[in-house]
């Protein structure tokens, strides 16, 4: 979303692409722009918050790139609490976690008003229309436990499923962020 | 028909309230605050917010400032108009005393910026504070991207980034023990648009070093720096005169300058807007030399 919407500066990105090359990486690893610290870089893996900010021509966002590892999720409450929207990925291998469920969970205990599931690295699967379906499916059923304000309102998720079988395009989150918050809006957003 | 007002405030609005809910949280909550001011756009905007968070009573705490000895002469021509009109106390915490005094070692390696931490902890020991504003935003680097608006430093002045506090909401938690402090980030979720155009809209006096002016300048590793004594030319070096203006203002032996025609504050907001490159990695010498730089230099207490 932050490349796509150009909120990237070249000398973050260089600094990123470097490391990615000194790890020996083919590819330039983007969780390296909001992994910040020392101990995160080394593990590869998210332990707090951090904060990002991005503009549409309509709106500020700040995400909060919050960590989906058990023993980190009182940092995934932090970013969640200011939230006004939660934006839930799921990797399309593993399906819907107990890390997902529970964070679903506690956006709907902080009262965030808005949540996208997001299911993520469809190229993996080979985009399985039938995945994407069994997580949907399976989601849904799982979030009338929930008490998400207005749970009926999801226009881009029926969108999503017509056209199932793509992967979900990364502007199509923000188009829906777009549509869903307030001028400033904070988005939480929990990576697997 | 009645047409309802508006009452969404814009999103200015919102980091002004925001900012100002802080300022009062701590002076609330805190026996001995105190506002870092650096003399840059960022601890300028801390000072107006200040100014109103506690208006018309006088700011309820002390400013500190740590002279590196190196600092722009407009820079402390403007921080001393501030100070008279608000009419604040201003400590100022020097390096070169600091040096003097065997708090600090210079080695003749390192940069006046690092120096700062010893003398900035020092200072922050000897006056007793326990609160310290600092006007860091979380856009501008990313170890600072991972901070929380009240950051916890125990009794060494140091940062534990992995085990920072929950904060949940705009409930902030100040319990420390003797000894320990905490740095409050009134300005986390500014950018710095945002700060331009608030200072546009407040009409705050800055230093003149932010617009652009006609400056004799020397390159050294990309950046742009200015002829100064403190700053020897090194071989191969040469000076030359050209239009430039400062995004940040620091060390002046650090601080590089842009080229640029932008006078006003207009012209610099239509400037950044089409940035491609973030201010620290324009003009900032030291967080050049590693990549988790800043995080080193957070975690021993720096700003």
């Amino acid at each position: 979303m932050l490349l796509d919407s150009k909120s990237i500066f070249e000398d973050q990105l260089e600094a990123v692409e470097a490391t990615s090359n000194a790890r020996g990486y083919d590819y330039t690893d983007l969780a390296l722009l909001t992994d910040g610290l020392r101990s995160e870089r080394e593990q590869g893996i998210t332990i707090d918050v951090a904060y990002r900010y991005f503009a549409t021509p309509s709106r500020k966002f700040i995400i909060a790139d919050t960590p989906g590892h058990v023993q980190y999720t009182r940092n995934m409450v932090t970013g969640a609490s200011t939230a006004d929207l939660g934006l839930v990925l799921v990797d399309a291998r593993q399906g819907l976690t107990e890390q997902s469920r529970r964070h679903a969970v506690i956006l709907s205990l902080l009262r965030v008003p808005h949540l996208v599931l997001c299911v993520n690295k469809m190229d993996l699967v080979d985009y399985s229309v039938d995945k994407y379906n069994q997580i949907y499916e399976e989601f849904t059923s799982f979030a009338t436990k929930l008490t998400i304000p207005r749970p009926d309102d999801h226009p881009d998720l029926g969108a999503e499923r017509r056209q199932r079988g793509h992967p979900l395009r990364q502007h199509a989150v923000v188009r829906r962020a777009v549509a869903a918050a307030p001028p400033r809006a904070r988005a939480c957003c929990v990576r697997p | 028909m009645t047409v309802h007002a508006d009452y969404r405030l814009s999103q200015l609005d919102e980091l002004e309230a925001e900012s100002i809910h802080v300022f009062r949280e701590v002076a609330a909550e805190f026996e001995k605050p105190a506002l870092m001011f650096s003399g840059g756009k960022d601890s300028i905007v801390m000072l107006r917010l200040a100014e109103k968070a506690f208006f018309p009573a006088k700011i309820p705490f002390p400013v500190l400032q740590i002279d590196t000895g190196y600092d722009f002469p407009e820079v402390l021509a403007c921080r001393d108009r501030w100070v008279n009109r608000l009419g604040v106390r201003l400590v100022v915490a020097s390096v070169e005393e600091a040096m003097a005094n065997g708090v600090v070692v210079d080695d003749g390696k390192t940069s006046r910026n690092r120096l700062q931490t010893g003398t900035l902890l020092n200072a922050i020991e000897e006056e007793g504070f326990t609160a310290l504003f600092g006007g860091g935003r979380r856009d501008e680097e990313k170890a600072r991207a991972k901070e929380r608006v009240y950051s916890h430093r125990d009794e060494f002045g140091q940062w534990d980034p992995k085990n920072q506090r929950p904060e949940l909401w705009s409930l902030y938690n100040g319990r420390i023990h003797a000894g320990e402090h905490m740095r409050i980030f009134p300005l986390s979720n500014w950018t710095e648009l945002d700060i331009w155009h608030y200072l546009g809209q407040e009409r705050i006096e800055l230093p003149e070093i932010y617009f652009a002016h006609r400056r004799r300048v020397f390159e050294r590793d990309g950046m742009l720096l200015t002829e100064s004594d403190f700053n020897p030319l090194r071989p191969g070096e040469t000076v030359q005169e050209r239009t430039v203006r400062f995004r940040t203002v620091g060390d002046l032996t650090l601080t590089g300058c842009v080229e640029s025609e932008a006078a006003t504050i207009p012209d610099i907001i239509d400037e950044i807007a089409v940035a491609r490159v973030t201010e620290r990695g324009a003009t900032w010498g030291d967080d050049r030399f590693s990549e988790a730089a800043m995080e080193d230099r957070k975690r021993e207490g720096y700003f």
